[in-house]
């Protein structure tokens, strides 16, 4: 489904990702780790080239792009196989709740917009805000936003929905019901990558975990055995930190 | 106490009869400011190292020299270097030289009103599949229009006022009309004042009309 092969990006002389291949099936989740500064939403991020990879492979849902040979139309459709939700939620300020859900769709698929609209609905129900639908985003918390997000995401029906910290912009309160919607999405087949610092939550939801440090995978396995016996020193000494931290 | 009001008062249709020159003015010399503001905005931000260079040589030219001079340099210079210009109407001199000058001003309040929509919602559009000029257009672009509305606002009325100069070029608008009445009837304070009371309720009708645009804009971000 998705596979990342040999993938590299450098800022500058800044090499942030080193070597990195990876798999995900369709239906999994991956959940990825590491210390802040490790490269998690770099990697994220070339994979929709919000950034451009300086080489490698990248294969989502039968599409296969050489980074190094790359045409505008490949970026194009290789971001039409993904959704993202972001730290900081980037919901369109000038649009409703709902426009935010219908916008993509009606814009990038040429959906009617009655249809998109039914469909907007059908995702705000999903993640408990069909009542903000004609909010504006100022006018909503935090969480609600990043929820309004995740149905932006979602009613793009997607290959793979991409989340980088999907709950480290909100306060304390609101993590959990953030948390409650994409677990509610992950037992349905939705494939999914999400960089979190929610040891729990990943140990709950991630079919596989990844450890990343300076550029590296260091470790990947499933999640009782990289949180409850990981292998390298570094995941060990990572773990450990998170685990004094709560 | 030597003031006529009711004189005052008779010279106001008069003078009124010059709003359309005035407006005529002003709009045109707004679009043309709004054009070129843009270019140089887009100018400003590309990666192409000479158009950024000609960019800040413009808005720092056009900054700088007075607006008389620059109304001169048009109509009575520009002729005896390319005689084409010499077929150029005053009013058309006039828009030039006061679109110009104030794109220098706009580009800075549009570069601004551009940063200031944050560069995640363009993201969200291009991770969501659009193209950058799908995003410009329906995100991007309005959230800028909003944050530039007051102060492009204030570039109109700035122009507005501006077009009073014109008649240095001959043209007969607003101001020169006053004028030519002052030095009929010697009654200068009166036609000033009528022609300043004329400027004034343009400027309050319109600046009435924008803040009805403002708060029209505002829905989205009123909590
Ligand atoms: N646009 C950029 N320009 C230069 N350096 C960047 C840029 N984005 C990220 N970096 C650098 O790349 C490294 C990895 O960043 P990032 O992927 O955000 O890490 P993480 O998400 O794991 O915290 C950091 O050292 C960061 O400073
Ligand atoms: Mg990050």
């Amino acid at each position: 489904m998705i596979k990342v092969n040999q993938l590299k990006k450098s800022f500058n002389d800044l090499e942030v990702l080193k070597d990195i291949n990876f798999e995900v099936k369709r239906g999994e989740v991956l959940s990825i780790i590491g210390p802040s500064g490790s490269g998690k939403s770099t990697l994220l991020r070339c994979l929709n080239f919000l950034e451009t990879p300086n080489a490698g492979t990248i294969t989502i849902d039968g599409l296969t792009v050489d980074v190094e040979n790359v045409k505008k139309q490949d970026i194009q459709q290789l971001r039409k196989k993904s959704a993202m939700v972001f730290q900081n939620y980037n919901l369109f300020k000038n649009k409703t709740a709902l426009q935010n859900v219908t916008e993509l769709l009606i814009v990038t698929k040429k959906m009617p917009k009655a249809e998109a609209e039914k469909i907007g609905m059908e995702y705000l129900a999903q993640v408990g805000l069909a009542d903000k639908a004609n909010k504006y985003p100022v006018t909503l918390s935090g969480g609600q936003q990043q929820r309004v997000s995740i149905a932006r995401a979602l009613a793009l029906n997607p290959s793979v929905i991409l989340f980088d910290e999907p709950t480290s912009s909100l306060d304390p309160e609101l993590v959990s019901e953030v948390l409650q919607v994409i677990k509610q999405i992950s037992t349905k087949d939705t494939t999914m990558i999400i960089v979190t610092h929610e040891m729990d939550f990943a140990r709950e939801v991630s079919d596989n975990v990844i450890f990343m440090a300076d550029g590296y995978i260091v470790e990947e396995g499933h999640p009782s055995q990289l949180f409850g016996n990981p292998q390298q020193a570094r995941t060990k000494s990572f773990i450990q930190q998170l685990n004094e931290k709560h | 106490m030597n003031f006529d009001i009711g004189y005052m008062f008779s010279l106001i249709p008069e003078i009124m009869e010059y709003i359309p020159i005035t407006l005529f003015m002003a709009i045109l010399a707004m679009i043309l400011t709004i054009i070129i503001g843009l270019l140089l905005t887009f100018m400003r931000s590309s990666k192409l190292k000479v158009l950024n260079y000609i960019a800040t040589v413009y808005i720092s030219f056009f900054r700088a020299i007075p607006m008389l001079v620059q109304l001169f340099l048009i109509y009575y210079g520009l002729p005896q270097l390319f005689p084409v210009f010499t077929k150029m109407d005053a009013v058309t001199a006039a828009v030039i030289g006061f679109g110009f000058k104030q794109a220098a001003f706009a580009s800075e309040i549009f570069r601004a009103a551009f940063l200031s929509v944050d560069k995640g919602q363009m993201e969200a559009c291009l991770a969501g599949g659009m193209t950058k000029v799908q995003a410009y257009q329906r995100v991007i672009i309005p959230q800028a229009f909003r944050n530039a509305l007051p102060a492009t606002g204030n570039t109109f009325i700035s122009l507005i006022k501006e077009t009073s100069l014109a008649f240095t070029l001959g043209v007969v608008e607003l101001f020169a009309e006053a004028k030519m009445q002052a030095s009929n009837t010697l009654r200068f304070f009166e036609a000033y004042l009528a022609v300043a009371l004329v400027y004034w309720a343009i400027v309050v009708i319109y600046s009435f009309l924008q803040s009805k645009l403002e708060r029209l804009l505002e829905k989205p971000y009123r909590t």
